[in-house]
């Protein structure tokens, strides 16, 4: 998944300021429908961030006499200030390395001091949904081959023959066999039964949907 | 009121090439079936008419239907034929493509009329269904889709609610599309899901958008899905459908594809589900639109074994009548036994020497069920 994260990135990105209280973070966070805002000093370089998490942490229960006083604190007393953040250029797999490993919720974009973007785990389903969707109508077929140079040509012939185009191709470790893996094709085409047998013709394992999983 | 049976046999001119799977001869063995077992007469019978262009326009694009026009006259050139969907394995052009094409929708309209102006409150016509075909695009054997062309003519020429039922293997992706945005249509489709099969979209939470949010229903169904499973989803979740929509009519296609014997599709259905599945849509228009429902074709590849005898049953329950048991009329099989090169099927009911029990059956129904309570769950939203 060599995407950059220019491509998945919400810009430009609401933020506030050091000072600004939890009251203001509280109605910016329902008025967009966010769960993340980056916290500024004066010159506009990144702080921190503060997550919905963070607020709820900071107020006292409803029972407490004193929730105007809480609501008051200022951002920069409850705002995490190690925040990990990547670059445009970075790649997507990259970052979503991060995303698992710290369990975070967004990862601010950054040019040096300044916060360009911010991506959130939202983005990244939406960005997987995105590879694994689909947008044309078609067909599934799923071969187990042995890896060896050239067998993507091979099976890209078979369809070129039939004049069937691939919409797309999807490649993973066969989980039983050593250096064998899958391949799941999607073809434009109602009837998979021409290009299934041509595939058997030429050698190839077409698996059944019965012993699929 | 008698029910209506739209037939001629020009409609089995809708032929792609001589090994194409989609093949009309169904029509002819199923309306030979029943008469045959006396159950249709020339009375029954209506001529089809033929659809306009204009009426074609309620859903293609102009340049589509020039387009259709011009390769059926062998006009169009190899980019244009591409762009347009017309030089596929399935849909490839023929020789006057677009008149076929349009006697075909003209006979799901002729159904269309006939109910719709009161002079029956049932009718049928096998050759529609073809539920794939996009706006400007062939696609899944489909050129023309009748069926999306009947829903728009019911809203714009009579100004009523439609209910668009699609029991097809494949999910009824070029109508529910057409509808996506709107809330005078409702489109519901029971399918196999998109993992393995053609066209891979109709997933539960495609559900409409704008002011059609909520007006487009998907309950797919698991691969191997057997008849119980099948009825349980089906009946629970369109009843619900019909009551939080309340139309004025039911249009139903009957694909027949989701049958054990059919070599596209993966669903493991008898003709137990094919007895009960237009015997239930009748008692729901019956109870909830004065009892009109218009019915079309659809999928079904197996022409031998399976459709003639799943189709009959349509017939059958517009007119009331239960599902008939033991031999075919000898007539019938006196005629098409001999042409037939797999096993002939001499039972209305089918014998299961061939059905392969599934061992994830538990988890099947497991999941199906699962996917019905988000359906309900979404219809009580």
């Amino acid at each position: 998944m060599h995407m950059l994260v220019e491509r998945i990135m919400t810009s430009p990105v609401e933020t506030l300021h050091v000072n600004d209280t939890i009251h203001e973070a509280m109605n910016m966070m329902s008025r967009l429908s966010i769960r993340h805002i980056p916290i500024v000093d004066d010159d506009d370089n990144l702080a921190g961030i503060i997550s919905d998490k963070d607020v709820n942490l900071a107020l006292p229960s409803i029972a407490s006499k004193d929730a105007d006083l809480s609501l008051d604190l200022e951002l920069g007393k409850i705002m995490r200030q190690q925040v990990t953040t990547c670059h445009p250029l970075d790649f997507v797999e990259e970052i979503a390395k991060d995303f698992y490993h710290f369990a975070i919720g967004a990862i601010p974009v950054m040019r040096g001091k300044k916060i360009v973007g911010i991506v959130t785990q939202k983005d990244m389903l939406n960005t997987f949904l995105e590879l694994t969707g689909i947008k044309e109508p078609g067909s599934i077929i799923e071969i187990d081959i042995k890896d060896r140079m050239g067998v993507i040509f091979d099976i890209g012939k078979v369809f070129k023959d039939l004049n069937i185009k691939i919409v797309s191709i999807s490649i993973y470790p066969d989980a039983d066999k050593k250096d064998h893996k899958i391949i799941v094709l999607r073809i434009d085409a109602m009837n998979p039964l021409i290009a299934i047998e041509k595939l058997k013709e030429s050698g190839f394992n077409v698996l059944d949907p019965s012993e699929m999983s | 009121m008698k029910p209506l049976y739209v037939y001629n046999d020009e409609l089995l001119k809708y032929r792609f090439n001589d090994t194409h799977p989609f093949n009309q001869m169904r029509l002819k063995l199923t309306t030979d079936l029943l008469t045959d077992a006396g159950f249709l007469n020339d009375e029954d019978i209506i001529k089809p008419r033929i659809a306009t262009d204009e009426e074609l326009k309620l859903v293609h694009s102009p340049d589509y239907i020039e387009a259709v026009r011009a390769a059926g006259h062998g006009k169009l050139a190899a980019e244009e034929l591409a762009k347009y969907g017309l030089d596929s394995e399935d849909t490839p052009s023929f020789k006057n493509m677009h008149e076929k094409c349009a006697a075909l929708v003209g006979a799901t309209l002729t159904a269309v009329d006939l109910v719709m102006s009161g002079e029956t409150d049932k009718a049928l016509s096998l050759a529609g269904g073809l539920h794939h075909g996009f706006s400007g695009k062939a696609s899944g054997f489909c050129v023309y889709n009748d069926t999306a062309i009947a829903c728009e003519y019911i809203t714009q020429k009579y100004g009523k609610k439609v209910l668009y039922i699609d029991t097809d293997a494949h999910h009824g992706d070029g109508v529910q599309w057409t509808f996506y945005n709107r809330n005078d249509v409702v489109t519901y489709s029971i399918h196999e899901t998109g993992r393995y099969l053609f066209p891979g979209t109709g997933s539960a939470t495609e559900r409409g958008t704008e002011e059609g949010f909520g007006y487009t229903v998907n309950l797919p169904i698991d691969a191997f899905t057997e008849d119980e499973s099948f009825l349980e989803v089906f009946k629970t979740s369109l009843e619900r459908v019909i009551q939080s929509f309340e139309p004025d009519v039911i249009l139903s296609q009957n694909g027949v594809d989701a049958h054990f014997r059919d070599p596209m599709t993966h669903l493991s259905l008898t003709s137990k589900s094919y007895e009960e599945i237009p015997r239930f849509v009748r008692q729901m228009a019956d109870k909830y639109t004065a009892g009109k429902w218009i019915a079309v074709g659809g999928g079904g590849y197996n022409i031998w074994q399976v459709v003639p005898r799943m189709w009959s049953q349509i017939w059958l329950a517009m007119k009331h009548m239960d599902a008939p048991s033991g031999f075919l009329p000898e007539e019938f099989i006196g005629k098409y036994k001999e042409q037939c090169k797999v096993d002939f099927p001499v039972l209305w009911e089918d014998t299961l020497e061939d059905f392969t029990e599934i061992p994830r059956r538990v988890e099947i129904s497991e999941k199906n069920k699962s996917t019905l309570e988000r359906i309900i769950m979404y219809l009580e939203q």
